[in-house]
């Protein structure tokens, strides 16, 4: 047996502290609490799994203990026979024992019952039988219960049998799956986002297999969604419910939830098709949400002229990290003529399920969905943004701050932690930032992320940075502009100044930064490169050690951690954190490069180039140079001139910075080459502090390097 | 007399447990755990039919039998029952491991979660399900008591010796808010890794 799982003392303080937290907290805003402590994402999916998780636990935990210590010779002593409330308890229903009343469904009553024939528990629904009476309804009703029988998908409920006994009843046996409904869970508040969009594909998964063989559900609400102490969701009652309700509601006082999750064309012409189910799971998908339906009411009446005539409130009013995304998926969904809804749920599985949505709720991707998709995405939701904001300011609230809502929705989509640590990801989160600008070119936070964005992406992409720089630049002092006491904008443009090499200008930005508030991102990151940069190694440490002081799970605070030991020559204190940054998916690049820096110290290359190899795989403009360096230092210097080869065909293509392929010179310890690439690399822009750490000593012991340090500080 | 040595032995025992005697708990733990099997295999005498072990009946005659009536104040009495869970939990395992190894009978799959889960609501007692569920549990725990010893001993008190929340506390001597968050985080934890066994 094997667990991986295990995780350190620290962490699982950690862990214990963050379930008190959120566990008191609604699951509405969990999220944004763990946020707020910078969690990272192991640490996050840990808590996450475990609340999700709690009351089943806890439910579980109950029962084993009283199956495990009930006495019930005890209870029989004390009691003489046990009450039996309902008198068909312990009767038999054909094959069916009943055991107990699970609950009361619009239909009748729900029990669990034991399969005396193959001795499993199932549960037993038993029909109102007075409005079967006719039995051409009848008939249809058992024909197409026995058509829902045949539906097998994980997500539906299984059905294993229809049937009547003599005239009184009729019953279906279904699965039981321990859990609760939908409306169980609801009750105790909405849900996170994630969970929400998760459950609303497990309900559309479900839908679609029967909508495949022509079924359609009729009466989806969260009644009819048992969710599995798994978190599997499993949609009951398929195909039966029109025959009954419809029949059954004009002797039965409906509660006005019945009505609920009914589509405007099944309230008033009855004509119902499969895109009337997905009207109904707009509105699931919109309660899961927002914690509240879109059509409330207390009377039937007024609930149904709401249905058919309102335009609900956008559940992003009511939720304020409601993605953009889902947004425009439930107005979709809710559209009133069937027309514009999704044709199809396929169609709706792929939104639900597309990769930069489930990227934006932090959940796993599935590996087959490609750029194109995000960016069809992206402009369905641009477009859908856009058309709001024309919209809106007519009726509602007066354009600027509309404009502004509507920016720093877009910001916030691509302002993520998960986005910024991937090429893709940056690039999506630029286009995000560009939009918010679009809209609200006032907006000088979407201007500060900008400039931080493009520097982050120019760093990693190739050839000469300058014109971005300049870019960034601008958009930096435009942020500033517009707010000055902007801690983002100045230490935006820090980084800007960093990379233009104009270091003394970068440490007043950056400190400016700090002063009007110490928890800028990414800014203490920033300093540790530029003291690296400036040959202040204590400063770099002391500025690391804050940041993770602040910050102690984020992985790029570690990576800097190590890096400022790293250049105080201390690899014995960074390579545990090196090696616990290695075991996240991807590495972050930067901690290959480190740690592989600290195996070549001790000459152990093939740790080294290990270390490397990732990275070049991952980020080969990054990477390849210094995996060209470990193999030509480790004495494979065959593969060192292979890399350094293709690098200089890249480097004429304008893919690579000069500085990449000074690197790959460097590891050739050939030194005359080696600095006049990274001459040249001042000039594109492409040099990194790196240079100041251990790989480049014996390039700093030569006299030429006086005139690269000489260069770097007559910039400007 | 042989009831009077005995209480006054153990009431000995726990005041050098309390003292910090280091050898005291294993002895008190003995004495403990003989007494609960001796009452456990007496119930089980007059009903041979019900094979089921009320733990916190058990506990409370043991406590009874160990010290009397009136005799120990809520302090000593937690920490009998803290006592008394970790050798609760040594009972119930066993019983688990004999019923589980005659009912399963070998060569068979072990049951997922989710099915005992499900049988653990149509079927009592020691059935199978049950069994392999206190198995699953304890394999668990032991994981659990490598990252928390102190969730570990919550559970213990909580599960197997049937202490409520304030029990617990003064036991361990932690806060109630402890033992209660230890509690729910303990059982979600378990319940996961549980799953992660049976699948």
């Amino acid at each position: 047996m094997t667990h991986e799982f295990r995780i350190g003392a620290a962490d699982w303080e950690r862990l214990e502290v963050l379930w008190e937290i959120a566990s008191t907290l609604p699951p509405t805003e969990r999220d944004a609490m763990l946020r707020s402590h910078s969690v990272d994402d192991a640490l996050r999916e840990e808590l996450e799994s475990l609340l999700a998780r709690a009351s089943a636990a806890e439910a579980f935990f109950d029962r084993l203990k009283t199956v495990v210590s009930e006495a019930p010779t005890e209870a029989a002593d004390a009691q003489g026979d046990p009450p039996v409330a309902d008198p068909i308890i312990g009767s038999t229903v054909g094959h069916y024992r009943i055991d107990a009343p699970l609950g009361q469904g619009g239909m009748g009553i729900v029990y669990r019952a034991t399969d005396l024939r193959l001795r499993r528990t199932v549960a037993l629904k038993l029909l109102r039988a007075q409005r079967l009476d006719d039995s051409h309804a009848k008939e249809r009703l058992l024909a197409e219960a026995r058509t829902a029988a045949s539906l097998d998908h994980a997500n539906i409920c299984t059905i294993y049998e229809v049937g009547e006994t003599g005239e009184q009843l009729s019953f279906i046996a279904m699965g039981f799956y321990p859990g609760e409904t939908l409306e169980q869970l609801l009750r105790r508040g909405p849900l996170p986002i994630s969970t929400a969009v998760d459950y609303a594909t497990q309900i559309a998964r479900g839908l679609g297999a029967a909508h495949q063989r022509g079924i359609v559900h009729r009466d989806v609400k969260p009644a009819n969604v048992v969710v599995t102490a798994n978190g599997v969701v499993k949609l009951l009652d398929f195909g039966i419910a029109r025959h009954l309700d419809i029949g059954a509601s004009h002797d039965r006082t409906t509660t006005p939830g019945t009505i609920a999750y009914m589509s405007p064309e099944q309230l008033t012409s009855g004509a119902v098709d499969r895109r009337s189910d997905l009207w109904s799971l707009g509105i699931v998908l919109y309660e899961m949400c927002a914690g509240t339906r879109p059509f409330g009411g207390e009377h039937q009446g007024a609930i149904l002229y709401a249905i058919v005539n309102e335009l609900p409130a956008p559940a992003a009013t009511l939720r304020n990290d409601l993605p953009a995304r889902v947004g425009a998926i439930i107005d979709r969904l809710l559209a009133k003529d069937p027309v514009q809804r999704y044709s199809d749920v396929e169609a709706l599985i792929a939104d639900l399920t597309s990769s930069t949505l489930l990227r934006a709720l932090s959940l796993p991707m599935p590996a087959t969905r490609g750029l194109r998709n995000r960016i069809a995405w992206t402009a369905v939701a641009i477009g859908a943004m856009a058309a709001l904001a024309a919209a809106w300011p007519a009726t509602r609230r007066p354009a600027p701050s509309e404009r502004r809502i509507a920016a720093q929705d877009l910001y916030q989509q691509g302002h993520r932690d998960v986005l910024f640590r991937t090429e893709a990801g940056r690039l999506e989160a630029l286009r995000f930032f560009r939009q918010a600008i679009a809209v609200d070119s006032t907006y000088a936070t979407a201007h500060a992320g900008l400039a931080h964005l493009i520097v982050m992406i120019s760093d990693n992409a190739g050839g000469s940075r300058r014109e971005q720089l300049l870019e960034a630049e601008a958009e930096a002092r435009t942020a500033i502009r517009l707010d000055d006491r902007l801690a983002e904008a100045h230490a935006s443009l820090g980084d800007v100044l960093l990379f233009d090499y104009r270091f003394a200008e970068a440490e007043a930005e950056f400190n400016r930064a700090v002063e009007l508030d110490p928890t800028t991102p990414y800014v203490r990151e920033f300093l540790v490169w530029l003291y690296v940069f400036m040959d202040r190694p204590s400063d770099a440490l002391e500025q690391a050690e804050r940041n993770v002081k602040e910050n102690p799970t984020s992985p790029t605070a570690i990576t800097e951690q190590a890096r400022g030991l790293l250049v105080n020559g201390r690899c014995n204190d960074a390579m545990p954190l090196l090696k616990r940054l290695m075991l996240l998916q991807p590495p972050p690049a930067r901690a290959g490069v480190i740690a592989a820096q600290c195996y070549a110290q001790e000459k152990q290359w093939q740790n080294a180039i290990d270390a490397v190899r990732p990275v070049a795989e991952n980020t080969p403009l990054q990477g390849a140079p210094w995996l060209g360096f470990m193999f030509a230092r480790s004495g494979d210097v065959d593969r060192g001139r292979e890399i350094r080869d293709t690098l200089l065909v890249r480097w004429r293509r304008g893919e690579v910075g000069a500085y990449g392929v000074a690197v790959a010179y460097a590891g050739l310890r050939d030194l005359d080459e080696a600095f006049a690439w990274l001459d040249k690399s001042i000039d594109d822009r492409s040099l990194r502090y790196n240079i100041m750490e251990p790989a480049f000593t014996d390039l700093r012991r030569d006299p030429r390097f006086d005139r690269i340090r000489q260069k770097l500080g007559s910039v400007r | 007399m042989a009831e009077t040595d005995a209480t006054a032995g153990v009431t000995v025992l726990l005041d050098k447990v309390r003292n910090g005697d280091p050898a005291a708990p294993g002895r008190l733990f003995a004495v403990v755990y003989d007494k609960l099997r001796e009452i456990a295999r007496g119930q089980r005498r007059r009903q041979p039919s019900a094979d089921t072990l009320n733990t916190t009946a058990l506990v409370h005659e043991a406590f009874l039998k160990l010290f009397g009536t009136g005799t120990r104040d809520f302090k000593d009495r937690a920490h009998f029952m803290a006592v008394a869970a970790t050798a609760m939990r040594q009972i119930l395992i066993g019983h688990a491991r004999r019923n589980s190894a005659l009912k399963r009978g070998g060569g068979q799959e072990p049951a997922s979660l989710e099915a005992i889960e499900s049988a653990l609501w149509s079927e009592g007692g020691f059935a199978p399900p049950a069994a392999e569920a206190l198995l699953a549990l304890d394999a668990a725990l032991e994981r659990l008591q490598q990252q928390s010893e102190r969730q570990s001993r919550i559970v213990e008190c909580r599960f197997f010796g049937g202490m409520s929340i304030e029990e617990t506390a003064v036991a361990l001597a932690v806060s109630t808010a402890t033992v209660k968050r230890d509690w729910s985080m303990a059982q979600a934890w378990l319940h996961r890794e549980m799953q992660r066994e049976l699948g």
